[in-house]
């Protein structure tokens, strides 16, 4: 057990400051991209692709960060008047369909389409398109980790008690 | 596996998607319900043709991919989207690469000589069927430019690509690669002073709402091309071949004959509607300016020196023609 | 059967038992558009296209508005910019019933007016003003739903993109003369939904009990000049071109900071990493709902079920008045499924000649369907806006949504205004010479 929380911490860790080192790119990129443009009337020519990209990473990452937490927004009008057992069981179905979505969608698909995308380049930044993608099946891998050690969690009872269903 | 064999059958029918990015009113699309009509007159029991306008499935470097899987089974793309696929397209966003607007359509039509051009994207699962006219492109802003010079400090929106922004930076003015459809606000709050293109944008896109100067410099004639899935291509009979071939080359000659329609529509509507004036520049201080552009672009990359040649050879047809 | 009929079953089936169950909203978009494509599609093809769809719905330069102005929000209150900004607002607006949720109504339509994003008004107004309502002892659950209900009127008060959609895919209407038009059907659908708080504000008695001196008005005002400030830069900067407004959420980031940091000293550069990483959680949270939903338009698209939906319903009537009902329906409908840029382009071929045989006047269809799909956009399962509400709203979509129907009775009303008074839309376009 004990390692198995060691892990899930380590990604979060990871996880949260890879966002916020993201996060504060982007200010500065942004900030660069106003003021190249107006003050010295040389606009940039691949900020508008970094920002993009780099948020696209960001948002994506954040989003397996808060599949740990099981923070999504969900509408919990059955969910929330459920349980013991039976709260258990329909949370951990719910972790198989997140896992199904994130293994064949983002894991599968999106490797696939790393794959088709290698050998295209961005427009500005001139970086393979497969290698921007590569954050789909990477959240993917993440999404799938975390709901596995929440099924875990769920299993042994370690979800804390009487936790609500968050929106 | 990625087939081309994702049949969606309906009726016993094969449906056949085609994307493209402009509206239902614009010349490709027009050539693509000739297309459709042609296959579905000689094919109608196997195959039925469905198109989707205005980027409905993706913006066109997307929809390429859902064409190269086979989700979509075909696409109309310009060469900027197939450079990355192929580097020979970069020929096409050379300036000046043409001289006239004859030796364009002869290279374009010279149907044998594109076909090995054609070829170079079998790789990556697709194939060039036929190309668009998508006119020339030329200078506009909220200031008129009669020479380069009048250029110099303007923000021009240009696409983003650096061939793009290289070739605005050339002619002096300050590139600034953003997405179209940002442009019509834009300009119209001063952050942009204009952009690049041709008359349609003024009346499909309202630009000439905004931008009151249109400035025939006329730096570059690039095509939009209609590309299809290889696999889906390959597993087509022979006379089904040459049916999809056929109906590929009436949609050009349809899409030739309403682009220069539309062209003049589009001129009368921004002159009179608008109040958008056309200049006429002395283009040869505009093909001074980036002059170096073209010998750059063949040391760099040497994969388009014969279909450059293959140009060349029938600019100077042309050019021949005139001094007679 | 009809490959539409399949996968909208598909779609309706899978989507409502998945979300009464509680999945997360994004899964059960994700997983039922993309089972709706297996029928027509390989399942590796289906797949892939869902990942490409999830990339290519969040890598949009516009949306960084979302993240930039849910981090300003952050700033702002954290750094006491936002208890300065309502202390004004307090003092100017007095003893009005639910003053601060109708100063959230006004700040949205000005905000959205500008940015023509109704997603970054939801943003920026609700994490700013809303902590300070629930100080004020409202309801989170109202003052999200005022938030939520007024946050799309930017998208009908110029500029807005949709307009230009609208304009090329209607074959060339003048985006000027849409613009005008959407004035007045946006500022009566502010209108509608103050009037709406002032009641319900009434019956709860949210009305501030403070009253000031002459000498703490000076202090308000004076210690909030500096905020606004930050507003006069962000709107002016729109304004005179110096930047986008996609842009001008940085310069909120960036300004706040400055100003919390170095002016009020309420920041310190150690608290910048948590400011960072909240608000990158909530980005994650409702960026992620904005990728997935890209796959069930996409999905729509592909399969043709708007045109399925709408000749099965055109075809109950030849009335104008009920072919109009019918089209609102309709779109309010799908709306609910799909994002206003595809169900625009989608739509507008479809319904345009039916209107402009009628009698319609294109900038007045326009202004309908806009109007219309703007609802869309607070409307669950599919809602953009709506998610952006309720996530900086700290709420639960089921319970403001129980305070969102009051908004929806009114804002309908509304719509059947501007559907059948043509004049709402037309009377602005006119006197600017463009009908
Ligand atoms: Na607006
Ligand atoms: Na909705």
């Amino acid at each position: 057990m004990n390692v198995l929380h060691k892990i899930r911490e380590g990604i979060d860790l990871v996880l949260s400051w890879a966002c916020a080192a993201l996060f504060a790119l982007m200010v500065i990129v942004g900030t660069y991209q106003i003021v190249v443009r107006y003050f010295f009337n040389s606009p940039s020519t691949v900020s508008e692709e970094l920002l993009t990209y780099s948020f696209t990473w960001m948002a994506l990452l954040a989003s397996a960060y808060v599949f740990g937490k099981r923070d999504h927004m969900r509408m919990g009008f059955i969910a929330d008047k459920l349980t013991g057992t039976p709260r258990k069981v329909l949370e951990i179905i719910i972790e198989i369909l997140i896992m199904f979505l994130a293994g064949s969608v983002m894991v599968y698909g999106g490797w696939n389409i790393m794959g088709l995308t290698m050998t295209q380049v961005t427009a500005s930044l001139g970086v393979p398109m497969g290698v921007i993608y590569t954050v789909v099946p990477l959240s993917g891998i993440l999404i799938v980790i975390y709901s596995i050690l929440n099924i875990v969690d769920l299993v042994a009872g370690y979800e804390r008690e009487q936790r609500e269903v968050k929106e | 596996g990625m087939s081309g064999c994702t049949s969606s059958v309906t009726g016993g029918k094969r449906i056949i998607r085609i994307s493209h990015a402009q509206s239902e009113t614009h010349p490709e699309h027009l050539g693509l319900l000739r297309f459709k009509e042609y296959v579905e007159e000689n094919l109608g029991d196997k195959y039925e043709v469905q198109i989707f306008p205005n980027e409905l499935l993706g913006s066109a470097q997307k929809a390429i991919e859902l064409t190269q899987t086979g989700a979509i089974d075909f696409v109309v793309a310009g060469t900027a989207n197939l450079e990355t696929f192929a580097d020979v397209y970069e020929v096409f966003s050379m300036p000046y690469l043409f001289t006239s607007e004859e030796a364009y359509h002869e290279v374009m039509n010279d149907t044998d000589y594109m076909n090995q051009v054609y070829a170079s994207t079998d790789e990556a699962g697709f194939r060039v069927l036929t190309w668009y006219n998508a006119g020339t492109r030329n200078f506009y802003a909220t200031k008129p430019i009669h020479t380069p010079d009048d250029l110099k400090g303007l923000k021009i929106r240009v696409q983003q690509s650096p061939a793009s922004v290289n070739m605005a930076k050339a002619f002096g003015a300050a590139a600034s690669p953003m997405s179209f459809g940002e442009v019509y606000t834009a300009i119209q709050q001063g952050v942009i002073d204009g952009a690049e293109n041709n008359e349609l944008a003024l009346t499909n896109n309202k630009h000439g709402e905004v931008a009151k100067y249109f400035s025939y410099n006329k730096h570059q004639m690039v095509p939009d091309m209609l590309i299809g899935n290889l696999k889906f291509l390959n597993s087509l009979s022979d006379e089904e071949r040459e049916v999809f071939e056929e109906a590929a080359r009436l949609s050009t000659e349809v899409e030739l004959e309403e682009w220069d329609v539309q062209v003049e529509e589009a001129k009368k509507i921004a002159k009179d509607d608008m109040g958008v004036e056309f200049i006429d520049v002395d283009i040869q201080q505009f093909k001074d300016k980036v002059a170096g552009v073209q010998d750059e672009m063949l040391k760099e990359n040497p994969d388009i020196q014969d279909l450059y040649d293959h140009i060349q050879e029938i600019n100077a047809k042309y050019v021949d023609k005139e001094a007679e | 059967m009809n490959t539409a009929i399949i996968s909208g079953l598909i779609i309706l089936v899978l989507l409502v038992i998945m979300l009464v169950a509680g999945v997360p909203i994004a899964v059960a978009l994700g997983i039922s558009s993309v089972c709706a494509i297996l029928p027509v599609m390989d399942t590796s093809v289906a797949v892939l296209t869902g990942a490409q769809r999830i990339f290519s719905g969040i890598s949009v330069f516009s949306l960084l508005a979302i993240p930039f102005f849910i981090l300003a929000g952050n700033i702002m209150n954290k750094g006491g910019i936002a208890v300065r900004l309502i202390n004004l607002a307090k003092l100017v607006t007095g003893r009005t019933p639910g003053a601060l949720a109708q100063t959230n109504v006004l700040a949205n339509m000005l905000f959205g007016a500008i940015s023509g994003s109704g997603t970054a008004a939801a943003s920026a107004m609700g994490s700013i003003i809303g902590p300070i309502e629930k100080d004020e002892g409202y309801d989170p659950n109202f003052s999200a739903a005022a938030n939520i209900a007024t946050a799309p009127t930017g998208l009908l008060i110029p500029p807005s993109n949709v307009m230009i959609t609208f304009s090329l895919v209607s074959g060339g209407t003048s985006v000027a003369a849409l613009f005008m038009a959407g004035y007045i059907p946006g500022i009566l659908w502010g209108l509608a939904c103050m009037l709406v708080i002032y009641f319900i504000a009434k019956k709860n008695n949210y009305r501030s009990k403070q009253k000031f001196t002459f000498k703490e008005a000076m202090n308000i005002i004076l210690q909030a000049l500096p905020c606004l400030l930050l507003i006069i830069i962000v709107i002016g900067g729109i304004i005179a071109g110096i930047f986008t407004a996609t842009e001008g959420s940085v310069v909120a980031v960036v300004y706040s900071l400055l100003l919390s940091l170095f002016g009020y000293k309420s920041i310190k550069f150690k608290d910048i990493p948590k400011l960072l990483k909240d608000s990158a959680e909530m980005t994650g949270i409702i960026i992620f709902l904005i990728g997935v939903s890209s796959i069930m338009s996409w999905v729509m698209a592909f399969t043709n079920i708007p045109t399925l939906v709408s000749n099965g319903l055109l075809a109950i009537s030849d009335s104008k008045i009920v072919i109009l009902l019918m089209i609102n329906i309709i779109l309010l409908i799908v709306g609910t499924f799909m994002d206003m840029t595809p169900a625009c382009l989608i739509f507008t071929p479809i319904f345009l000649p039916v209107c402009t045989a009628l009698g319609m006047n294109t900038i007045h269809f326009g202004i309908m369907m806009i109007f219309n799909l703007c609802i869309g956009t607070i409307t669950p399962p599919v809602g953009t806006t709506l998610f952006v509400g309720v996530k900086v709203g700290n709420v639960k979509i089921e319970t403001v949504f129980k305070q969102l129907l009051i908004y929806f009775a009114a804002i309908f009303v509304v719509l059947m205004l501007v559907t059948y008074i043509p004049q709402l839309s037309l009377w602005l376009p006119s006197l600017m010479g463009y009908v």
